[in-house]
């Protein structure tokens, strides 16, 4: 009986525990989420530590089970986050499994490193936008993958970029000097052509000047040369006046040696009267008293015959003066004569040389137009050069202006080998293109 | 009045949030969203109760609070309500832990509950 009553016992406690052991196979297989302990009413059994051990199992079991679920819990919503871009979570929550621990501790360093590092590259991607290349990344933290090449990519842009801000600087240095330069030379240029034009405006001025001189020369040697043919006509005239006169005093000369044949017949005659009147005297002193009336007239024609003598005499000088005067008057005409062909010869000459500077000045007035014409032009052409020199002097300020602003945002950024090319600039050694074209 | 229907979870689902010290959402997993019908957007930032089901008794939050508060797990069989109005029964084992800061969340893990469990509940709730 007793045998049967335990039999029957032990039948009725394995039952019950294959009854625990189903549940808590439910639950490992997450069938349910809670395993019900059993609790033996028989405590005196022999299989009693059997279900104490059971129970210990199922209450670990579902302990560890609910561990790792918050565990688990903690992990999928951190990888989520991190599926979303969220890094700065981790895994609080703990585990006495080991291996899952580990898990847990592995997924923590991994969110923490990434975190690290995209914090980094947020920093210096902040430092790039504000101008500074200094900085650079550890891209030997990681072994390979995209994470790699990321930074490198990052850095790469950097080398890039300060590769370009080196050649920027260099060229932006050089291109500020090379334009101050240019900006000198153009108002040096603009200085000068301004001055140019200034003077030939007084150059063309002085040659209308002179134009104009010449121009009344030119007027004044045709006036000239038509009072010199006056002259000339008036020489010949007085040349003919002359002859004339030669022929008038030869005339002269004739006619007076006519007068002193005729003086000296009359002379004859007052000789022969006188003779003849002393005859008669000696008659009428002869005749006496008779002869007296007639001595008186004897005495008479004596008186007469010696007057008409005296007056001949006196005619006779006269002549001879006049004689005198008109051989000196021929003498000075044929003077005259020689004299005006003289004169005539130095007007011929005197027209010839006038006739030649009318020529001259005619052509020299052509000239003077000409180079006056051509002034002009230039000083139309000289006016465009000013005004294009302006126009080249401003550009080149606004190029100065502008260079020296590039230049000016490039000295706010920072890079790699910066310091080498400032001193370079300093020194004045990147002053041209040349230089700055070695990069 | 709308009939209301239960969506019910499949094993493979996991229900994950965490709150504040406030019961404040902090964040919610994908299962959270595709079961509850709120975008992510919609849950973060809204208080907890956002999926509460009046049906709850307010005696069951309060043992909640009071566990988790300790420094407890919690765990309990929850009937929640969906965007549309619909409800879904869920395991629910809540963990007080830290945020990376060191500031108090609550962490909150769901999963299928068995019918016996929400029978039990149901029954449980009714007295309640």
């Amino acid at each position: 009986m007793f045998s049967f009553s335990k039999s029957y016992q032990n039948r009725e406690e394995i039952d019950r525990l294959i009854s625990l052991m189903d549940e808590i196979i439910l639950f490992v297989k997450r069938e349910q989420n809670h395993i019900p302990l059993e609790t033996n009413e028989h405590p005196s059994s022999s299989i009693e530590p059997v279900f104490q051990k059971c129970n210990e199992l199922a209450t670990l079991l579902e302990e560890k089970s609910r561990e790792d679920l918050g565990v688990n819990g903690e992990i999928l919503l951190m990888s989520e986050k991190m599926a979303d871009g969220y890094f700065d979570d981790r895994v609080h929550l703990k585990s006495r499994d080991p291996h899952f621990q580990y898990t847990a501790q592995s997924i923590n360093k991994m969110a923490e490193k990434i975190q690290y590092d995209f914090t980094q590259i947020i920093q210096l991607l902040g430092s790039y936008e504000e101008g500074d290349y200094t900085g650079a990344l550890e891209s030997n933290r990681y072994r390979g993958g995209v994470l790699k090449e990321v930074m490198k990519g990052i850095d790469g842009l950097r080398d890039s970029i300060t590769t370009m801000l080196r050649e920027s600087f260099s060229y932006g240095i050089a291109l500020e000097n090379v334009s101050r330069q240019l900006d000198e030379k153009m108002g040096t240029i603009l200085k000068a052509t301004r001055i140019q034009s200034e003077s030939l405006k007084e150059a063309t001025s002085h040659v209308t000047h002179i134009s104009q001189k010449i121009d009344e020369n030119r007027s004044d040697t045709e006036m000239m040369q038509h009072s010199s043919l006056k002259v000339k006509s008036s020489a010949i005239r007085g040349k003919e006046l002359a002859n004339e006169t030669v022929r008038a005093m030869h005339e002269i000369n004739e006619a007076t040696s006519a007068i002193t044949e005729a003086i000296e017949v009359i002379d004859q005659i007052a000789f022969q009267t006188n003779i003849l009147s002393l005859n008669a005297a000696v008659e009428a002193a002869t005749a006496g008293e008779a002869g007296k009336g007639f001595a008186v007239v004897a005495s008479e024609v004596r008186n007469l015959a010696s007057r008409s003598s005296e007056a001949a005499k006196r005619i006779k000088e006269l002549v001879s003066q006049a004689a005198e005067k008109t051989e000196e008057g021929q003498k000075t005409s044929i003077d005259m004569i020689e004299g005006y062909h003289h004169l005539n010869t130095n007007i011929e000459e005197t027209i010839t040389l006038i006739e030649k500077t009318t020529q001259t000045s005619k052509k020299q007035v052509e000239n003077i137009k000409d180079l006056e014409r051509t002034l002009h032009g230039i000083q139309s052409k000289t006016g465009q050069f000013v005004e294009i020199a302006q126009q080249a002097s401003h550009i080149s300020g606004e190029i100065y202006d502008i260079s020296h602003k590039i230049a000016k945002t490039l000295e706010n950024k920072k890079f790699p080998g910066k310091e080498h090319l400032v001193k370079l600039s300093e020194s004045g050694e990147i002053s041209s293109l040349e230089y700055a074209n070695v990069f | 009045m709308a009939v209301e229907t239960e969506s019910i979870l499949d094993r493979k689902t996991v229900i994950v949030s965490e709150t504040d010290e406030k019961g404040v959402i902090l964040y919610a997993n994908d299962d959270f969203c595709r079961i509850s019908g709120f975008s992510k957007a919609e849950l973060i930032g809204k208080p907890h109760n956002i999926v509460r089901h009046p049906d709850m008794p307010k005696a069951a939050f309060a043992s909640l609070w009071e566990t988790i508060k300790a420094g407890n797990v919690w765990n309990g069989i929850v009937k929640n309500r969906t965007k549309e109005g619909n409800y879904y029964w869920v395991n629910a084992t809540v963990y007080p832990s830290k945020t990376p800061t060191g500031e108090i969340r609550y962490f909150s893990v769901r999963v299928k509950p068995t019918d016996t469990e929400i029978k039990e509940a149901q029954a449980a709730y009714t007295l309640m």
